[in-house]
């Protein structure tokens, strides 16, 4: 991948499959008409995802409409919203994502975020900028790099507070909090098979808050440490049609204020994501998903249950 | 080790992560040291956005506690952030005391401290809430 991708390509192993070799050919010869591949697949999958073996860039705009069902306490006992509350998100994320050498590649993400929340006879919309995403990508092994093996790929980031703490927030429904307030350090492993057209990807990740004071003077805090596990399985469906669907797993550790565990801030949730991705041109790709957390009693905890529609547009360069 | 082995493995840690991520939580308590007080509110159960609370301090004989000095702080544990508003304490009548407003500014688990204190005398209450709850169900 990235810049050194294709001089790289000549000197892997011997014992590349044919398809594997026909798809490198593709990549060395005709980049111009490379379509979804072994290698790609999963490359664009909303969000940042990773750069296609060939490209040396890549650059998208997504954005995003959330809607709120409802809560689980910290027991997981789901409560679902009257007519009398309302919760919408609306936010758009512009991020990008370069190669350097053979097997990294940096990327950021700004995310800007819309609030609206609805209660009784008060009704407020409020937003800002989130908090910016940077983070960069290693591969041990790439997709297809040795066919017997997954690929293996390790992720480290960080998540910086320029967004506002809902803390901080100044409106009563607390609409213009637009971060989590805390600098959180972020980390990962990702397992990918590809079996043309088939793929499947197993991802684990970590954000690890670090402690920031409340209100300035306030005691100290630290949010809790979440860890999630993702399966990932997708098929190319048609010439440059991808669809994946994921399944995920999110736990939240306590927070600790003064060093204290909080009683009760533990968090769970499941759900499902249905993705899909349409090759435009070789370097246009539109994306669109609708990822629904899994909703009723004990299948979460302290989240709120919900369903989130994105589309995005993304330009990979070569 | 074997893939079933493996699976086995994954399978046990992630019932475990699932046990470990429930536990339970006192619905409210109240911690008399010579001052008792009672919380009722309006509305009843509270909701997300503005709620008016009523704390009525008393001695251990029963007796109203005027003149006490509160503080109620309402936190959303997992999201680690208080109210979006600082409530005013004003005394409406002797020992009977009003908070306003104590703001809930999105549905979810609450909790919510209060402390009096009169001289050398003091309490203390807390209550975990679920906002936003009052229609239930699924």
């Amino acid at each position: 991948m990235g810049k050194g991708g294709r001089s790289s390509i000549g000197a892997r192993p011997p014992g590349l499959s044919a398809v594997t070799l026909a798809v490198l050919l593709v990549v060395l010869t005709v980049p111009s008409v490379a379509r979804a591949a072994a290698c790609c697949m999963s490359a664009s999958a909303i969000g940042v995802g990773r750069l296609r073996i060939w490209e040396q860039f890549a650059v998208g705009l997504s954005l995003s409409a959330e809607t709120g069902f409802g809560h689980w306490d910290a027991d997981g006992d789901w409560t679902r919203w009257g007519d009398d509350y309302s919760e919408q998100v609306y936010s758009g994320r512009l991020w990008g994502l370069v190669g350097f050498g053979r097997r990294t590649s940096v990327w950021v993400q700004a995310p800007v975020l819309l609030n609206h929340r609805s209660t009784g006879a008060l009704s407020q919309t409020g937003g800002g900028f989130g908090d910016l995403n940077l983070g960069a990508r290693y591969e041990v092994l790439s997709v297809g790099e040795i066919r017997e093996l997954p690929a293996i790929a390790l992720t480290a980031g960080i998540i910086l507070p320029t967004g506002r703490a809902t803390d901080s927030a100044t409106t009563t429904l607390g609409v213009d909090a637009t971060g989590r307030g805390a600098t959180a350090l972020t980390g990962g492993l990702s397992l990918e098979l590809t079996r043309l057209p088939l793929f499947v990807r197993f991802d684990t990740a970590a954000t690890v808050p670090l402690p920031t004071g409340l209100r300035g003077d306030g005691p100290r805090e630290r949010l809790g440490t979440e860890v999630e596990i993702a399966l990932i399985g997708g098929a190319e469906v048609h010439r440059g049609v991808v669809l994946s669907l994921r399944a995920h797993a999110l736990w939240q550790r306590p927070a600790h204020r003064d060093g204290k565990a909080v009683a009760r801030s533990k968090a769970r949730e499941v759900g499902l994501t249905l993705a899909g991705s349409v090759e435009l041109t070789p370097h246009w790709t539109v994306q669109a998903s609708l990822a629904q957390t899994l909703l009723g009693d004990r299948l979460g905890a302290n989240r709120t249950g919900r369903l989130v529609a994105t589309l995005g547009l993304r330009y990979g360069g070569f | 080790m074997t893939a079933r082995s493996l699976a086995g493995l994954l399978m046990s840690v992630l019932l475990a992560a699932m046990v470990v991520g429930c536990d339970n939580g006192d619905d409210e308590t109240t911690t008399a040291k010579q001052l008792a007080l009672a919380l009722s509110w309006d509305p009843a159960p509270p909701t997300t956005g503005q709620n008016r609370l009523t704390i009525t301090v008393t001695h251990a004989d029963g007796s109203p506690a005027p003149g006490a000095t509160l503080t109620v702080d309402p936190q959303m544990p997992a999201m680690g952030h208080g109210s979006s508003e600082t409530p005013v304490i004003t005394e409406v009548d002797p020992g009977v005391y009003e908070a306003f407003p104590v703001t809930f500014q999105m549905p979810g688990e609450w909790t919510l401290s209060v402390t009096a204190t009169h001289g050398t005398m003091s309490g203390s209450a807390s209550a975990s809430l679920n906002v936003g709850g009052a229609m239930g169900g699924m």
